[in-house]
């Protein structure tokens, strides 16, 4: 494992920003961490970067706790910028320079180019994602072998945030691990293969993104009269929720779908559908079953 | 020259099986020509925009399938299957097509009796008994 | 990684050098170009003589064999240097809002505190260079006064007691900015009234108890320590220490300011 984050929990007062939080990360992996607004995403990072102290839990990248010799290999971009305002880029490249051993001065160049960036322009007069592109230089720059992202691609145009997910793959394909946060889903399927979502300070679901697409579906079944009892997939394990109306049964399915199918079949309906469900409908899924408006009747 | 891959990421179907699917498809239809080099995993990643391990996946799955063979070092290629690969191949991505197209006419309603219908009608139309161009 | 602080210094003392060339320039162009007129004799017999303003005081200083110590020179430098070290001392508390540039580097908080903390105590040294060669000089020099400097044996310790009370200053706003790191500016601001204050109330007439107080308070005022400490031993001092007991302290104090910021930056969160 490259990063490890086991039951952290970090409070704010009597308020838990993260509680109990899992998170496993393999070398090479890049990972989308999703969530909504203070789900607990930046506090996660601040504990994994030591910013903050967690109240409790361990925290390993490459297996050891966090030191300052760790950071000559990873980078941080925030989701608010921390550039300095008085600042050039250039001078911002410099710093990096003066700080850092793996500093590769050519790669440099060429990201402040790839982002096409002013070098002498003073931070103050560069827009959101300008600033934003600054920080990416900056961190990609010391080619490291772990990057925390925190929005890695706000404010910047469709063009460019293709440029932030390049750049992820480029490192991620000659072996470095990522960890981002992104509110635009699209991004986590394109560019992590393992996705982690958060609710209330807690992992709820995390695993590939191809295998969640796999095992997630909802099995759809018409009758030709009311639906039939269904108790004992209500309490199937597999069954993440089961609405029905009329005469439609909708099962959300954790895994199995095929199974839950057969199991369907056997109620004789007049005709069953498994539904690939998108990241954007597992992830919904994921951070709102309470509280949900259900388009149909509930059973459970 | 390589074929275009083109993938969705926004579909709930998962990338790899897109692009399995893909390069089956390409392989199939002889777009991809046995000996024929694919591109790295890093350049296909960057190509598509698509995480790196899943490329990775998508080769594995593709070497085990025996449509494609890796030496390390020299890169991935079409494997040489003659005839035999590629109609399996061809297979392969045929009756993916069909279980799907009978799947929906199943929860459609439609009776095996109806399907075969349909199947009879659909063959008649692109493989005619007679010598005659298929109607367009 | 001290490098914004090496540009913010430079920025600091490159203003700073411009303010202190102003009335340099002002007192050259003043000293050299401005003549007065002296008539001696009267009626026909007047004699008009004409003496520029460094000729007169010259003059002057010739007539009453009167001399500048150079410890003075080095006390207003020092003065300035302090009013250095109070603007740089709430810097390291503005790094707060670069915390995810600052901390991600591969140094220990202490090594990044004692990086910036170093480059500060090379500002001000600076920064008394300037304000005496170019500042203190110049003027001296533009007002024809340089060849009545006299230097006494009081140089070093004066020089001691204004080095170890700007180090000493820039400690406390340090430490106190990194205690109360929402406004450092503010406390770099109010730290002048709070210890001249301090030192002030020292001798005047209040009440013994609050007087106690006060004198304790006084030993952690650096601006308490100054005063003057002659080699004959006659000292000017507010607190009853005697002269090289007192440059001691004070350097002490700096020092120990010092490591209250650093240990204060080792445990903040962002």
């Amino acid at each position: 494992m490259m990063i490890a984050i086991q039951h952290l929990t970090k409070r704010y007062g009597s308020q838990a920003a993260v509680s109990g939080l899992d998170l496993e990360i393999e070398r090479g992996s890049i990972c989308g961490l999703l969530g909504p607004n203070g789900s607990g995403k930046t506090t996660t990072f601040k504990c994994l970067l030591g910013f903050t102290r967690p109240d409790s839990g361990t925290l390993l990248i490459d297996g050891k706790p966090l030191e300052p010799a760790t950071f000559e290999r990873l980078s941080y971009v925030p989701e608010r910028s921390a550039l300095y305002d008085w600042m050039t880029a250039a001078q911002h490249v410099e710093l990096q320079r003066r700080s850092f051993r793996r500093f590769d001065a050519a790669r440099a160049r060429e990201l402040l180019e790839i982002f096409r960036l002013d070098p002498n322009k003073k931070t103050k007069r560069l827009s959101k994602g300008q600033q934003t592109a600054v920080a990416l230089v900056l961190a990609f720059s010391i080619r490291p072998d772990v990057l925390v992202l925190d929005e890695p691609a706000s404010g910047l145009d469709p063009i460019f945030q293709r440029v932030v997910m390049d750049l992820m793959i480029d490192a991620a394909a000659n072996g470095a691990t990522i960890l981002f946060s992104s509110h635009q889903i699209t991004q986590v399927e394109r560019a992590a293969d393992h996705v982690a979502i958060l609710r209330q300070g807690k992992v709820v679901l995390d695993g590939v993104v191809d295998s969640l697409k796999s095992d997630e579906k909802i099995v759809e079944a018409i009758f030709d009269d009311a639906v039939p009892p269904v108790d004992g997939l209500a309490h199937d394990v597999r069954v993440r929720r089961l609405e029905r109306s009329g005469r439609i049964l909708r099962a959300y399915v954790r895994t199995d779908s095929d199974a839950i199918a057969r199991q369907v079949e056997d109620l004789h309906p007049r005709s069953v559908s498994v539904l690939d469900l998108n990241l954007e409908d597992i992830f919904l899924g994921a951070v709102e079953p309470d509280n949900r408006v259900e388009p149909f009747g509930e059973i459970r | 020259m390589t074929p275009v891959f083109t993938v969705d990421p926004r579909s709930g179907v998962p990338l790899y099986l897109q692009l399995i699917e893909q390069v089956k498809r390409a392989v199939a239809l002889g777009t991809l020509i046995p000996g024929e080099q694919l591109p790295t995993v890093k350049a296909l990643a960057l190509d598509l925009t698509i995480n790196p391990n899943t490329v990775a996946r998508v080769y594995r799955e593709l070497e085990r399938d025996g449509v494609i063979e890796t030496s390390p070092g020299r890169g991935s290629f079409v494997r040489p299957n003659g005839e035999p690969g590629a109609r399996r191949t061809a297979d392969d991505v045929a009756e993916r097509s069909f279980a799907e197209a009978v799947r929906e006419a199943r929860a459609l309603g439609l009776q095996r009796p109806d399907v075969e219908a349909l199947i009879g009608r659909l063959l008649d139309r692109w493989y005619p008994l007679a010598d005659e161009e298929p109607k367009t | 990684m001290s490098y914004p602080e090496l540009l913010r210094v430079q920025r600091l003392l490159l203003v700073f050098t411009i303010i202190v060339a102003i009335p340099v320039v002002v007192t050259v162009c003043v000293g050299f170009f401005s003549h007065g007129t002296v008539s001696t004799g009267a009626g026909a017999h007047t004699l008009i003589t004409s003496y520029s303003l460094r000729d007169s005081i010259a003059e002057q200083f010739t007539r009453e064999r009167k001399s500048v110590p150079f410890f003075a020179l080095e006390s207003i430098a020092g003065l300035a240097a302090l009013v250095i070290a109070s603007i740089l001392g709430g810097f390291l508390a503005n790094e707060r809002s670069h915390t995810p540039l600052a901390w991600t580097k591969p140094v220990s908080r202490e090594r990044f505190a004692l990086a910036y903390m170093g480059v500060d105590a090379a500002g001000i040294v600076a920064s008394f260079l300037i304000a005496l060669v170019l500042g203190v000089f110049g003027i001296m020099w533009g007002l024809g006064m340089i060849r009545f400097t006299t230097v006494d044996p009081d140089v070093w310790t004066t020089l001691l007691l204004v080095g170890g009370g700007a180090f000493a200053y820039y400690g406390l706003v340090r430490a106190a900015s990194q205690a109360f790191p929402e406004r450092p500016s503010a406390i770099a601001g109010a730290s002048w009234p709070i210890l001249l204050g301090l030192a002030a109330m020292h001798a005047a007439p209040i009440p013994t108890a609050l007087h106690d107080i006060i004198v304790a308070l006084n030993f952690l005022n650096p601006l308490a320590y100054f005063g003057r400490v002659e080699s004959n031993g006659s000292d000017t001092g507010l607190l009853p220490l005697a002269g090289p007991l007192r440059i001691a302290c004070l350097w002490l104090l700096a020092v120990v300011y010092g490591a209250v910021a650093v240990v204060l930056y080792r445990r903040a969160e962002a």
